[in-house]
């Protein structure tokens, strides 16, 4: 037993050098290096893979791609770029779900191999069209570029998953900067841009969970001038027009103000009031006319006093003329009462100037004053004067031909008063 | 005894294991990785290939209940169905490249290969003989049905997967 075990250990033992590429004279000049490999899977495109050797190779390689294909399974030999240490497989074969292994071929048939994913090392095409253009009614440029999957009839592998980044810089000076982007057109604001900008765009694929890779070449470069200034135009212009529009107005107005100010503008807006305190009671009184009438006799008020025939006339002069002793004081109480009365009623109507132009009248027949006659032509009957003026009274009172210096008495005090009134209660006597 | 014991030990678990892809054909693949494949390889092209089957079609086609998606089997169907367009042949010029490219993505995303035997051979689908115009439109309906099952399927196993 133990002896056929040991033969089969020393027969399995040589094959376990087989497979690693490692040969008897292995030196470091000769030995190779693994290559770094780039992809480009699409459905409608074209795909490839392109690989690099780090450093200069001085010997003649081989290099094959193995694994399952579309249409068959097995390898198939990548081919020499123009430059020394790029190999190229160009093929629709590849498929994107296989991992493919990369045999390295020596002359003296030594080779590594390496598994590559060509899902997670795409470099995606380059963008092209970049185009940038400002715009004055928005202040902003707008930059938009086109892309080979954007324009493809269907869906492909990279189709909206691409993430692209947008450089700028002022043209020939200073440090770039970048814009990722996902959806176009990149709009960036008038306040970010300076005057002659310069574009370029390039495609990454993003770190995605499914297709990784690299950054793509960058775009053609797209430049545009930007204002200097950015200013809004129509705001200005309506600012420059309106401004000294208004201050012109202004000046005139002070103007016209200062020139006209005593004539017309003080005189409208403080008017000169000669005698202040008699306009106010006018003014007052006036919303006393054409108001109720009323019968109380203490309250009389009724304007329309027509002429009376000659024997009443007469008969209310004698009273008037010859009260009786006794009565002074009560007629005096009574009629100041009345007055008072008067003076709290608005209603009341003066009637003095009535009473006064009947005296006249009694006078006249008389042989009375002429001037009393001709100060009282003013009044008329069935006119009221709030507040007669005791100027006028004044000679009426002194042409009541001295008969009863009581009543004038009595009528000068009551006119001295501010409202004094003589109503129909002076003329009622109880006998 | 010892022999018992040996025989189960070093007989029926190695036969077991040796029999095991054979019952269970499709292998390594994660459910992650399958409905990966799906999202990004396989769920636009499966609708563009349908769409292109349903344009050159000039009839209604009967639905076919032979391959149907077994709950909790997904993949097993799956498989199936595109076994059976392999092996009936259901090979047309026209959509050729996309069709290949979509079976032969199917199968490595699910791990599992298709016996087919002996290889397919392509038939000829331009024809003036309306007998053969009438058996091309019936083929094509069957692909139609075929590809209509696999990508409901799959969308059940997506949907299944994902919530």
């Amino acid at each position: 037993m133990k002896p056929l075990i040991l033969t089969i250990l020393l027969m399995v033992q040589p094959s376990v050098f087989g497979q690693s590429g490692s040969g008897d004279d292995e030196t470091m000049d000769e030995a190779i290096e693994p290559m770094e490999c780039l992809s480009h899977l699409s459905r409608q495109l074209e795909q490839s893979l392109v690989c690099n050797f780090n450093r200069d190779i001085s010997y003649n390689i081989t290099v094959q791609v193995c694994g399952e294909y579309v249409n068959f399974k097995g390898c198939m030999n990548m081919t020499m770029d123009d430059h020394d240490n790029r190999y190229v497989l160009n093929t629709k074969e590849f498929l994107a779900v296989e991992k493919y292994e990369i045999h390295t071929f020596t002359t003296s048939n030594r080779y590594i191999s390496q598994v590559i994913d060509l899902r997670l090392i795409i470099k995606p095409m380059a963008p092209y069209n970049v185009n940038a253009s400002y715009s004055e009614k928005h202040h902003a440029s707008y930059i938009t570029f086109d892309t080979p999957y954007s324009a493809l009839p269907s869906k492909d592998y990279l189709t909206e998953k691409l993430v692209h980044s947008v450089a700028f810089r002022i043209q020939n000076n200073g440090q770039w900067e970048y814009q990722n982007i996902t959806y176009q057109p990149l709009k960036i604001e008038g306040k970010y841009l300076k005057p002659d900008f310069i574009y370029e765009v390039k495609s990454p694929i993003p770190n995605g969970d499914y297709f990784k890779g690299y950054w793509s070449d960058w775009s053609n470069v797209a430049t545009f001038k930007t204002p200097a200034v950015h200013k809004n135009p129509d705001k200005s212009v309506l600012l420059y027009t309106l401004s000294p529009a208004i201050l012109i107005l202004l000046l005139i107005i002070f103007a016209i103000a200062f020139v006209r100010w005593k004539e017309n503008i003080v005189s409208c807006l403080w008017p000169s009031i000669p005698n202040p305190k008699n306009t106010l009671e006018q003014m007052y009184k006036k919303q006393g006319r054409g108001h109720n009438a009323s019968f109380n006799p203490e309250t009389f008020g009724d304007h329309n006093i027509h002429m009376v025939n000659g024997m009443e006339e007469k008969v209310i002069g004698e009273c008037l003329l010859f009260p009786s002793p006794a009565d002074p004081p009560d007629t005096q109480e009574r009629s100041q009462a009345s007055l008072h009365l008067k003076n709290e009623l608005p209603n009341v109507v003066v009637s003095q100037a009535q009473d006064q132009w009947l005296l006249s009248e009694r006078c006249n027949e008389d042989g009375a004053d002429p001037q009393a006659t001709s100060d009282i032509e003013g009044f008329s009957p069935g006119i009221t004067t709030s507040g007669s003026n005791p100027s006028n009274n004044e000679p009426a009172r002194d042409s009541v031909c001295a008969l009863n210096p009581q009543v004038g008495f009595q009528v000068g005090q009551a006119t001295r008063r501010d409202e004094a009134y003589v109503t129909m209660s002076n003329f009622y006597k109880t006998q | 005894m010892k022999n018992v014991f040996f025989r189960y030990v070093f007989g029926l678990y190695p036969l077991g294991l040796v029999l095991l892809p054979i019952v269970y054909p499709c292998g390594n693949k994660t459910t992650t990785s399958i409905i990966m494949d799906y999202r990004n390889l396989i769920g636009s092209p499966i609708s563009e290939v349908h769409e292109i089957i349903s344009r050159k079609i000039n009839q209604t086609c009967l639905e076919n209940h032979t391959h149907t998606c077994e709950q909790n089997k997904e993949i097993g169907s799956i498989h199936q169905m595109v076994c059976s367009i392999q092996r009936r042949r259901l090979h047309f010029t026209e959509f050729q490249p996309q069709l290949t490219i979509l079976l032969k993505t199917i199968q490595k995303s699910l791990g599992c290969d298709c016996e087919l035997g002996r290889s397919a051979v392509h038939k000829r689908d331009t024809t003036q003989n309306p007998r053969r115009r009438k058996q091309i439109q019936k083929r094509l309906c069957k692909l139609k049905n075929l590809i209509a099952n696999i990508q409901s399927c799959f969308q059940k196993f997506h949907s299944k997967e994902v919530t």
